[in-house]
């Protein structure tokens, strides 16, 4: 078996458990509402809309656009990710905000509203291994 | 000798039944347990003597980025079996279990906003711990030195806030204790400050909600002076923010923010350096020019005797500062430091003609973000939410927005700052950097802001310092920071996902 990065644990259990399934078979899937169509996250028991239960895990295409970012030169996980790093903020074609990571830039090359597509990263917590949604630039 | 002999024999016969077989009492007396006839003693000794104490509560600013944060209702006190005595029902100080909720802690509710609430209660006593010194001598580490706990931090607070008020202790009726990393429940506190309240809560933690609460019960007949007091022991632990879970936690409880740690993303300092990026974009500024909020508070916390900070800072000094979360310096992080602070409230009508004028709370407000968080976070910087608060603040006060001339915002981060003076609409949205350089929100200034140093430099007692600084302003007591002639200031304590504003005015 490869080595993949340590990362932090995830937040597992019913519904979390669904969307890192997805991701392991290559896929993002979010929560959508079948009442208001509005797509929600991070994963919850009803839309933050419209509160409807009926929630349905719809793919998403991956394609959003540079909203924020920030970088990490303080080590808060002793070790556990290497720093500097980087976070972003997307905006999912489909609507909602999403937190991740870049792959293959820095906080130097990001610009606002600048596009960016999915990828996935193998990593490893200590549930195991698992697909990590991230951003590359397109 | 009466009381040696008593108090000596009380507390013997009260551990006979929860003796092993074989164990022994050796007694020791001394004259520090005068005025224990005042004290009520039974349980509460029997708890401190017998039982650990100290229950860790989670700070309640760390909720927002969790997902769906539940909102438990404030703990209200029970009559229990004792009839001196009350006693919230359930673990005191502990908050709902983390998990899939979120990180809420012990979040004290603010009661809803009515103008039959306003002006009925007064702050009329202060006492504060020593920031400066305490900080200093717990980053030194001397040999032997005790580490600060909340009840030998309380007890100065209380004792310098009772001094303040000119009051007798028997005049305090009611208790209400906010701790951020643990205390003991309320009776426990009472007994150890020689008080009998009528009234004793767990009053959540940071300054969101306890004020308000505690105004509210005065209202409604419930004490007529309480006292107030919070602690945060949190460099002796050695907390720090961020990561996994805390450090110094020893429940392994999850950090803020957890949703997002396999992202790495994790500590007010990322939350804030994210806004911060989107805001220096959206109005083309720089790190140099947000540099000018923590000059600023730097410049206020030197006209400070009991601030941390005591030397100036340059925008070299800035620049040097390492990063925290980039584009976030140390320096635009608030500091972490032990200590506590008491405040005395009163029904206004026996607040008249004490040692001080009287500083009434005269209104507040509360509105949270509930729905697509991350983009009103870091694109709206909360100010729907701002607004709404401001407007049942204003409105339970009888006040005019122009009539505000001092503010104190919650500066976790200089950008939490910002968000704040734009969302309130004290400068217009990308423009409240431009006016910390021109001088505007100096003690001299057209609107005064955190005219101590705030929690960046003057010390990170979770906004509860801030309304001391209130009260100093308002009694016109400020010293050299004096913001003269001021009859009313603004405060807004609170976590980053919701907007508490309180209204202060100088009492008659």
């Amino acid at each position: 078996m490869n080595l993949v990065p340590k990362r932090p644990n995830r937040t597992l259990g019913p519904g979390h458990d669904s969307f890192w399934e997805y991701c392991a078979k290559g896929e993002m899937r979010l929560q959508c509402c079948g009442a208001c169509g509005k797509f929600t996250w991070p994963v919850a028991q009803a839309c933050e809309y419209c509160g409807s239960a009926e929630l349905r895990w719809e793919p998403v295409s991956g394609k959003g656009r540079l909203v924020s970012w920030s970088t990490f030169e303080r080590d808060y996980y002793q070790g556990v990710i290497p720093i500097p790093y980087g976070n972003i903020l997307v905006e999912l074609e489909e609507g909602p905000l999403f937190l991740s990571n870049p792959a293959g830039f820095t906080w130097r090359e990001a610009v606002p509203g600048m596009k960016v597509k999915l990828t996935f990263l193998a990593c490893e917590d200590s549930a195991g291994r698992f697909e990590l949604p991230v951003f590359e630039r397109v | 000798m009466k009381v040696n002999f008593i108090g000596t024999r009380y507390l013997t016969e009260l551990l006979l039944p929860r003796m092993a077989e074989g164990s022994a009492i050796g007694s020791i007396a001394s004259t520090a347990a005068m005025g224990w006839s005042r004290v009520n003693t039974s349980a509460a000794v029997l708890d401190a003597v017998i039982q650990p104490i100290g229950r860790p509560a989670k700070p309640e600013e760390q909720v927002f980025f969790s997902g769906r944060d539940q909102q438990p209702v404030r703990e209200l006190p029970q009559r229990c079996g004792n009839q001196r005595r009350w006693r919230t029902p359930g673990p005191a100080g502990d908050g709902p279990p983390a998990g899939a909720g979120g990180m809420t802690g012990n979040r004290s509710r603010v009661p809803p906003p009515a103008c039959a609430l306003r002006d009925k209660a007064a702050i009329i006593g202060i006492g504060e711990t020593d920031y400066a010194e305490d900080y200093h001598s717990a980053r030194t580490r001397a040999p032997g030195a005790i580490p600060l706990t909340a009840e030998s931090l309380s007890v100065t607070a209380f004792e310098r806030a009772l001094a303040d008020s000119g009051l007798r202790r028997a005049d305090i009726d009611g208790i209400s204790v906010s701790y951020i990393y643990g205390g003991p429940p309320p009776e426990e506190m009472a007994s150890l400050l020689g008080l009998q309240p009528r009234y004793a809560i767990t009053n959540g933690n940071i300054m969101a909600g306890p004020l308000p609460a505690v105004c509210a019960d005065i209202a409604a007949g419930k004490a007529d002076t309480v006292a107030m007091i919070y602690a945060a022991a949190s460099r002796a632990i050695g907390r720090q923010y961020g990561g996994q879970t805390y450090t110094g936690d020893q429940a392994g409880t999850p950090a803020s923010y957890y949703y997002y740690h396999p992202w790495g993303f994790s500590s007010q300092a990322a939350h804030w350096a994210m806004v911060c990026t989107y805001y220096l974009n959206q109005f083309g500024l720089t790190e140099d020019d947000l540099a000018e909020v923590a000059i600023q508070l730097r410049k206020n916390a030197l006209l400070n005797p009991n601030a941390i900070m005591k030397t100036p800072m340059t925008l070299a000094d800035y620049r040097a500062s390492r990063y925290i979360v980039r584009p976030l310096h140390l320096l635009d992080m608030c500091l972490v430091n032990d200590g506590a602070v008491c405040l005395i409230v009163r029904k206004a009508e026996l607040s008249r003609h004490l040692a001080h004028p009287a500083v009434l709370v005269s209104g507040w407000g509360e509105a949270e973000v509930k729905q697509n968080k991350l983009h009103v976070l870091v694109r709206e910087r909360l100010r729907p939410q701002i607004q709404e608060s401001l407007a049942q603040c204003l409105a339970m006060a009888g006040a005019e927005f122009s009539e505000i001339g001092h503010f104190e915002g919650y500066d976790a981060a200089s950008m939490h700052l910002v968000t704040q003076i734009e969302g309130f609409g004290f400068a217009e949205p990308g423009t409240a950097l431009a006016r910390f350089r021109s001088g505007d929100f100096s003690p001299g200034g057209l609107l005064p802001v955190n005219t101590a140093g705030g929690m960046i430099s003057g010390a990170y007692m979770h906004g509860w310092n801030q309304v001391v600084e209130i009260v100093r302003q308002l009694r016109h007591e400020a010293g050299p920071r004096q913001i003269k002639g001021l009859q009313m200031s603004l405060s807004s304590l609170a976590q980053t996902d919701a907007s508490h504003p309180i209204l202060y005015r100088r009492g008659a």
